[in-house]
């Protein structure tokens, strides 16, 4: 790995760290547990365009790994775990589909990072009564995916017109 | 955005509109823990699946005994030492009964400060 890149790497982190601390204070999005705006995904959708696979993946660990350290306990940082692993995987696969713009990639990075949660969550309590609410996610996730897929568009946009993704 | 990125947005409402019609009013409170208080405040003492048979009896020193029963997917005071045996009379809290009891969710014995309460999930 060159130095630019652990660099941007270390850059990108702090940067998912802060989105994440910042969505935790809005009050409408922080009282409603499971439900979060995901801004930090739009560093995800950065990395999954303009960066290499692997420095995605090690994002989204390091995210997981940091954010859950400082935010949740261990329970809930397996349930981002598997949120996370679903999601970017989900969006990999969606980008190959032509006809499909980072928006709806993003849309559908939210809907797995859900039922990522929710599968780790349904596994580990050994519980259904999970289906009941995640309808309500699932209606959740395809908006707060079109907010930040919307904003991962235009962050993607100037950032390489600046030239700071070369 | 592309006009797919609309159908794709689309299609994860109306799944979810589906999931709802079949889930969504079936299992909304499916009652899962029980959660027991002893004293003012603080965390539960015990919190335990109401799917598991089993007794806690709570033994607070002085003569004063409780013993929740959790049996059948219902739970009760099946015992304590206090004077009006109120809670003992209160009878089971199940997922049908927490509906229309007075308490709702909540068996309490005041005397010797031990509550029971049915929570949904963990």
């Amino acid at each position: 790995m060159s130095v630019k890149t652990l660099t941007r790497m270390a850059l990108l982190s702090s940067v998912m760290m802060v989105l994440s601390y910042i969505e935790r204070q809005i009050p409408a999005v922080s009282t409603v547990p499971g439900i979060k705006l995901g801004l930090a995904n739009t560093v995800l959708l950065y990395a999954i365009y303009l960066m290499k696979p692997r420095h995605a993946w090690a994002l989204m660990v390091i995210k997981v790994g940091i954010a859950g350290l400082v935010y949740l306990n261990g329970m809930a940082m397996l349930y981002s775990l598997g949120g996370g692993i679903l999601s970017l995987a989900a969006m990999y696969l969606v980008k190959r589909i032509p006809g499909i713009s980072i928006v709806g990639v993003s849309v559908v990075g939210a809907l797995a990072h859900i039922a990522g949660q929710m599968a780790v969550a349904a596994w580990t309590l050994q519980t259904q009564a999970l289906l009941a609410i995640l309808p309500v996610y699932m209606a959740l996730s395809a908006a707060t995916g079109l907010v930040t897929g919307i904003a991962a568009k235009y962050v993607n946009a100037a950032l390489e017109k600046s030239g700071w993704s070369r | 955005m592309t006009g797919r990125d609309i159908w794709i947005a689309l299609a994860v409402i109306a799944a979810a509109l589906v999931l709802y019609l079949f889930f969504g009013r079936t299992k909304t409170a499916s009652a899962a823990y029980v959660n027991v208080y002893v004293g003012t405040g603080g965390a539960p003492y015990s919190h335990v699946p109401l799917n598991e048979d089993r007794t806690i009896r709570i033994d607070q020193g002085g003569g004063k005994i409780n013993e929740i029963e959790i049996k059948d997917g219902g739970v009760r005071m099946a015992y304590s030492t206090c004077q009006n045996q109120l809670c003992v009379h209160e009878g089971v809290v199940t997922d049908e009964s927490r509906r229309h009891r007075a308490l709702g969710d909540w068996i309490v014995c005041l005397p010797n400060g031990v509550s029971i309460e049915m929570v949904d999930g963990p």
